[in-house]
């Protein structure tokens, strides 16, 4: 009997395989539909009209919302300055007019329709001529208001956005953490990162530079530029980057021309990078990421991007963790050894050939990661930290349904869209790893 | 084994020691400066100059109060600082000023010019007290508007002392100028002020900008806030005094954490109960429908966020507009010396609502896990074997499979350790459990550090025993594992 060759997955594969399940794929076509819906909440729910004609001139008031434009009023006898994202359009007399599918934004104070209207109440308008007619078809609050008059519909169609952004943010940063760290761990193992002692010393003297002149000396200027945008400060923190990097550079092209001269410091030693990176990823677990998670928010308080940032960097280990275990196994196969005996630098042999093999699990965790972050997000929202007041989400509107038990709606819906779209990031992650995990099959 | 587990029990220490250093860290970091919480500074406080006095007894609490807490010590052992920062940087406990006068050393790297013109500065407010003394004398009318003109003096000085921005700077000096410029009896201050503005110009011309590029070490002892708070735990157990109550933290968390501690050990208990059978019988009637529509429930509940099910529980099952059927909050009616126990159980059903928002996730995982590793048993060979000896069905799946494949499961319940500790945040603040988890969600926005500092030393702790009992338990219940074997070598 001859053997049979291995059976090689082309990605092509893997996806005719994921795509036998109709329900991840329905969750996949979900996700991207909400995604879609957030790029274009601007558009789909908006309190201007996207298209209109007003005293035989026409606007688009979705796309130029700066705008500012002056209007001669006959009845008044004067001319009425407006700025088009001020002006409530629907109290015009307005000739033609396009409006959006939802044609309420998430701030849009309904005054007509506040204190909790309910979905099924009767909601009114008022009419140019200032006679209060009931609202009807597309103008009704579909799921209902707040307090404030807000639509309900409108608020969660703009929360996604933060939803969304706060999960892919910070899984962004925990993948990048987490296929860093474990790379190395799963690739050098305890055994086999070799470095001389002089490269050693001048790491840990490299950091501690880098600690000083990156952060300490120019800690009051990066305070600055924080207070003055987010922007500025990014730039500050680039320029951090690049400054440790020079330091770091430097310090092994010193060790590597100067001490290794030095027998003492030539002398080879491992460093159990493996048992390091498990220790932190122990560390971490072990340690209450949620009192992190508000203590810190309490301090800087209304930014998302903080948020992003702390949950991004705590979870991070399960990335790691998955990657670890995958090059653990990638590190002794054959293609490896080929590409060591050829003579490959390390770092090109894990960036170009155990990383891209590796990559399968990591998969798994991002979706699965994404559906947590989401989670951590909307319960921060819920305790109402972490977000700017007026930015709209739909763990804060959860929180409005909490205090007002008679508004079910501010309850239901919301934390309806929170339950689809966990629920939907979750399939995807079972199914890859139905998919992907050769031990699953 | 007995090697393995000494050799994690030693590396508990260096865990833990980093978990209590992080968390001290975070702390001491924050911007807020915990002396607030005791005296807070009356608003107007700086703009009338009759309240020179109370302005000093105002410090002098603060003094006491640090020195109470022992934040009038250096934070740590040694500190990384640049060649310009004097030793006793630490001694100014004024955030504000601190930051003020560090701004100020960053633009020129003088530490004695700082000081000089930061002195010069604070004489300069003080004289505004003499100033109004000399005020008195004037006739009324004129005393109105002099006294104005002091407040104005006062408030532009007080920002002064917090603006390291020379621009800023600059600014105030002119508006202080021009105030003063036509005013006679203000005179005093004027000429006080061109001394300030001579050693604000000495800054900038003696500046010593390369003392901040130096690095330097400076080594404070164990006379330090870290220190202290260490060995207190050490060696008396102590987690120092609460900020918010001015308790002892192990007392407080003594009452507290029975509430956390109860709610998580029963929903626990009660998720073993309903997620054994249930994983255990879907995983014997495979495919059937049973199994199924169990598996849906079962991996929609995990997607559920649990504020949101504890909010629907309560819309639905404490509103008076739908069923009125439990009560919307978890209040305890302390009648008269009944034991704790007792009073938990006291109303059976205030606890139904908190419980299932508790339960249900658990549920979810722990029948999810179950259902794996049965169906992985269920296919070894052992169970075939034991259907031929003749065994009964359910002889076959209680005895051989679940033995088995219950593994996994009961090693979890480690897991639930710090949860006992730290209780959930979330679900005691919307059924108000007075527990740990809200305990240390107010502690958060009060930033009562200590106690922040002691959840999460304790939690870390006993997350650690998780994983070391689970270890242990798995190695004990299932003979196959061997940890003579380092880990992460294949």
């Amino acid at each position: 009997m001859t053997p049979q060759p291995p059976k090689i997955h082309s990605r092509r594969d893997n996806w005719r395989q994921f795509r036998k399940s109709k329900t991840a794929l329905a969750a996949v076509i979900f996700l991207s539909v909400l995604g879609l819906t957030t790029l274009l909440a601007d558009i789909i729910a908006n309190d201007r009209p996207l298209y209109c004609e007003y005293e035989g001139k026409s606007h688009f008031p979705v796309f130029t919302p700066t705008k500012v434009d002056s209007i001669y009023d006959e009845l008044k006898n004067k001319y009425i300055h407006f700025s088009y994202n001020r002006i409530d359009w629907r109290s015009l007399h307005l000739e033609a007019v396009v409006w959006p599918l939802i044609p309420y934004g998430p701030k849009t104070m309904d005054s007509h329709n506040k204190g909790f209207k309910s979905p099924g109440s009767a909601q009114v308008f008022m009419n140019a001529f200032g006679e209060e007619k009931p609202l009807t078809g597309r103008f009704r609050h579909l799921l209902g208001t707040t307090k404030n008059g807000q639509d309900v519909l409108a608020s969660i169609i703009h929360g996604a956005r933060i939803s969304l952004l706060v999960g892919v943010v910070s899984m962004g940063i925990a993948t990048l953490i987490g296929l860093f760290l474990g790379a190395i761990a799963g690739f050098f193992g305890d055994t086999r990162f070799k470095r001389s002692r002089g490269m050693s010393y001048m790491l840990i003297f490299g950091l501690f530079l880098c600690y000083f002149y990156g952060y300490y000396v120019r800690k009051y200027t990066i305070e600055a530029a924080g207070e003055e945008s987010f922007g500025a400060m990014l730039g500050q923190i680039g320029i951090t980057l690049l400054i440790s990097m020079g330091i770091l550079w430097s310090c092994n092209r010193l060790a590597a021309k100067v001490l290794n001269r030095v027998p003492f410091f030539a002398k080879k030693g491992t460093i159990p990078v493996d048992s390091l990176v498990s220790r932190t990823i122990e560390i971490l677990r072990s340690v209450p990421v949620i009192l992190i998670v508000i203590s810190f928010s309490v301090i800087f308080k209304g930014s998302i991007w903080f948020v992003m940032l702390v949950i991004g960097l705590t979870s991070w280990t399960g990335v790691a963790r998955l990657v670890r275990a995958e090059l653990l196994r990638i590190v002794n196969l054959d293609y490896i050894e080929a590409a060591r005996a050829l003579g490959f630098p390390e770092w090109r042999m894990i960036l170009r050939h155990a990383i891209p093999n590796g990559m399968a699990p990591v998969l798994i965790s991002i979706s699965f990661g994404i559906a947590g972050a989401i989670i951590s997000e909307s319960s921060l929202s819920f305790l109402n930290i972490g977000v700017a007041a007026d930015t709209i989400t739909w763990g804060k509107l959860l929180r409005m349904g909490s205090s007002n038990f008679e508004a079910w709606w501010l309850t239901v819906f919301p934390g309806f869209a929170i339950f689809l779209t966990v629920m939907s990031f979750n399939i995807i992650g079972e199914r890859l790893r139905d998919v992907l995990d050769p031990r699953s099959k | 084994m007995l090697a393995y587990i000494i050799k994690r029990i030693l590396f508990f220490i260096p865990t833990l020691f980093i978990i209590s250093l992080v968390a001290f860290m975070i702390s001491v970091n924050s911007p807020i400066d915990p002396v607030n919480n005791f005296v807070s500074e009356p608003e107007e406080l700086g703009f009338q100059v009759k309240d020179f006095q109370s302005q000093r007894n105002l410090q002098d609490s603060r003094q006491r109060i640090r020195e109470k807490f022992n934040l009038h010590l250096p934070v740590f052992y040694f500190r990384l600082a640049s060649l310009a920062e004097p030793d006793t940087f630490y001694r100014i406990h004024d955030k504000q000023k601190r930051k003020t006068l560090g701004q100020l050393l960053d633009r020129t790297g003088n530490w004695s010019a700082v000081q000089g013109y930061y002195g010069q500065l604070a004489t300069f407010y003080q004289g505004h007290g003499h100033a109004f003394a000399a005020i008195q004398e004037l006739p009324y009318e004129e005393r109105q508007a002099a006294t104005d003109a002091l407040s104005t003096s006062m408030s532009i000085t007080s920002a002064l002392l917090s603006t390291a921005k020379p621009e800023g700077i600059t600014h105030r000096f002119y508006q202080l100028d021009t105030l003063y410029s036509n005013r006679q009896y203000l005179r005093l201050l004027h000429d006080e002020l061109l001394k300030v503005r001579f050693s604000y110009e000495q800054l900038y011309t003696q500046k010593h900008l390369w003392k901040k590029y130096v690095p330097v070490i400076v080594w404070y002892g164990s006379n330090n806030q870290y220190h202290k708070w260490a060995s207190a735990i050490l060696t008396k157990l102590d987690f120092g005094r609460s900020y918010q109550s001015g308790q002892p933290i192990s007392q407080r968390i003594g009452e507290l954490f029975f509430w956390s501690f109860m709610f998580t050990l029963i929903s626990v208990i009660l998720a073993y109960l309903i997620s054994l059978p249930l994983g255990i019988l879907s995983a014997a009637l495979h495919g059937s429908r049973f199994d199924k529509i169990s598996t849906v429930i079962v991996f929609a509940f995990d997607s559920l966020p649990n504020f949101w099910v504890a909010t629907l529980l309560l819309v639905t099952f404490a509103n008076p507009d739908v069923f009125n059927w439990f009560p919307s909050s978890f209040n305890i009616i302390r009648t008269g010396d009944e034991g704790l126990i007792e009073l938990f159980f006291q109303d059976i059903n205030r606890l139904i609502l908190p419980l299932i928002a508790y339960t249900y996730g658990q549920v979810a995982y722990m029948s999810r896990l179950m259902r794996s590793s049965m169906l992985e048993v269920i296919q070894q060979d052992y169970m075939r074997t034991a259907r031929a000896k003749g065994l009964r069905e359910r002889m076959v799946l209680l005895r051989h499979g679940f033995r088995n494949a219950s593994l996994p499961i009961i090693t979890r319940f480690a897991g639930v350790l710090p949860a006992l500790l730290g209780g959930n945040v979330i679900l005691e603040t919307i059924f108000m459990i007075p527990g740990m988890g809200r305990e240390v969600f107010e502690a958060c926005f009060a930033q009562d550090i200590p106690m922040i500092m002691a959840v999460f030393t304790l939690t870390g702790f006993l997350a650690i025993l998780g994983y070391l009992v689970s270890d242990l338990l798995y190695a004990w219940t299932d003979p196959r594992i061997k940890f003579h074997k380092q880990e992460g070598n294949q």
